[in-house]
């Protein structure tokens, strides 16, 4: 095996125990999440009998009829049943950024310069994505 | 477990699910007269019977329970592509790192596609916002039905000749090797046409944020016959190309509050499991006929989402 294949498989190999953890705990989240919004562990945002009459309506007619908080706003409201559900998502997400991130520190590391300026400028389009930069405004 | 066994199982369970979702559009008028819980249930025997089909069939969930769960279902489209790309963003996720570490899925040849397919989703799933519902729902049907005649017409390439890479390929290294587990060769590959890749890639971006279906279907041909990588590699590299991209996107979704727990997260769950099933039926089953009927499956989605966004079918 050459030092540019030796490199490649550690980066790899970096990126999927990465991404292997951060999914599983995803799941996870996401499973306990919905389990405890079915149960009513806590009261929910919006009452679970109301949903089907405003699934119907686009995204920010829904957001209107009950007030939603968007963007990271739901935070605010982070005990209600409903939003416990967001952190599975969220961890999903971050699973991304936090691999890719990693895999820049490799990269930079085994001096795959070029790879690592690609993944650095990856990681800052998630980050920017996950400020809700373009989404908020 | 034995085959006949299985197969009737997955009768059962396929019958089951059809009638739920046979069930779903006529007591969605009223909906406030199902109680809530029927929903979830319903939403996971229709999307386990999905993801047993995705498996064999060769496809994504993504690309399925957009334009069917939009069809069957009352809920706004909006919220039915949040969670097409939340489930296709799942699965790509499971699958990523027993791929990365076979070797076939190449994280150095997602990269550069990547980071331009992620912008673009993020401005794909933008625009699907900013356009009427009806204009979103047509363009969604008319890509459906491409994606359908695609499926039907298109034949990989399991490992074509590239005599050269192209500058660009040179200068990221767009190259490497793995091991065919099939026959146990060792497969030498490099990509060319590096810029058309990611031309390409900015486009299928765009799709795939605004409708919110995961990209199996354009990123394979686009890695195997356009860049020339094997139809293995394409594969594998496509979940970790959508694993990234689709992320971006799911951000949009999130923000905007479009990610409502009780359609995503069944829905996940029943896709996945369903998956689960597929891949224990995939040499059980025959894959040609079930691809045909996915194909036809898409094509009249896609017929009913475009009739529905020209006002014909409402």
């Amino acid at each position: 095996m050459t030092t540019h294949e030796e490199a490649n498989a550690r980066v790899q190999e970096i990126y999927a125990r990465w991404l292997d953890a951060g999914t599983k705990l995803a799941f996870a989240l996401l499973v306990c999440g919905f389990v405890g919004y079915a149960i009513g562990i806590t009261e929910p945002y919006v009452p679970l009998a109301q949903l089907p009459d405003l699934w119907t309506l686009p995204v920010d007619h829904y957001n209107a009829a009950i007030h939603a908080p968007t963007g990271w706003r739901w935070l605010h409201h982070w005990w209600r049943s409903d939003y416990l559900t967001y952190f599975g998502v969220v961890a999903l997400l971050i699973t991304t950024i936090a691999s890719m991130l990693r895999a820049t520190s490799v990269l930079y590391a085994l001096d795959e310069r070029l790879q690592a300026w690609i993944a650095l400028a990856q990681v800052v389009v998630l980050v920017l994505a996950a400020a809700g930069v373009a989404s908020l405004h | 477990m034995d085959s006949p066994r299985v197969l009737r199982r997955a009768r059962l369970l396929a019958a089951g699910a059809i009638l739920m979702a046979a069930a779903a559009p006529a007591l969605g008028a009223d909906g406030a007269a199902l109680p809530w819980w029927s929903w979830p249930l319903m939403l996971f025997a229709v999307t386990f019977a999905m993801g047993v089909i995705a498996v064999i069939a060769g496809v994504g969930g993504g690309v399925l329970f957009v334009p069917i769960v939009g069809g069957l279902f009352p809920f706004h489209l909006d919220f039915v592509r949040a969670t097409g790309l939340l489930l296709a963003l799942s699965g790509a996720m499971s699958a990523g790192p027993s791929l990365l570490r076979s070797g076939m899925a190449s994280l150095r040849l997602a990269m550069p596609l990547a980071l331009v397919a992620s912008l673009a989703s993020v401005g794909g799933a933008l625009l699907g916002f900013a356009l009427p519902t009806r204009v979103v729902q047509g363009a969604l049907g008319a890509t459906i039905m491409a994606i359908a005649v695609l499926m039907w017409r298109a034949k990989g390439s399991l490992v074509p000749h590239v005599a050269a890479s192209d500058a660009l390929g040179a200068r990221l290294a767009l190259h490497g090797r793995f091991v065919d587990a099939s026959d146990g060769q060792e497969v030498h590959w490099r990509t060319h046409r590096t810029s058309a890749g990611i031309a390409v890639s900015a486009l299928i971006g765009v799709l795939g944020g605004m409708f919110g279906l995961g990209a199996g279907w354009a990123n394979v041909p686009a890695l195997n016959l356009l860049m020339g990588a094997p139809f293995k590699v394409s594969v594998a590299t496509s979940g970790l190309l959508i694993s990234i991209a689709n992320s971006s996107a799911a951000w949009v979704y999130l923000h905007k509050g479009a990610v409502v727990p009780l359609i995503a997260v069944p829905s996940i769950v029943g896709v996945m499991a369903g998956a689960r099933l597929g891949a224990h039926l995939l040499g059980k089953l025959p894959a040609r006929a079930v691809r045909q009927v996915v194909v036809a499956l898409l094509a009249a989605a896609g017929l009913r989402a475009l009739l529905a966004g020209l006002g014909i079918w409402e």
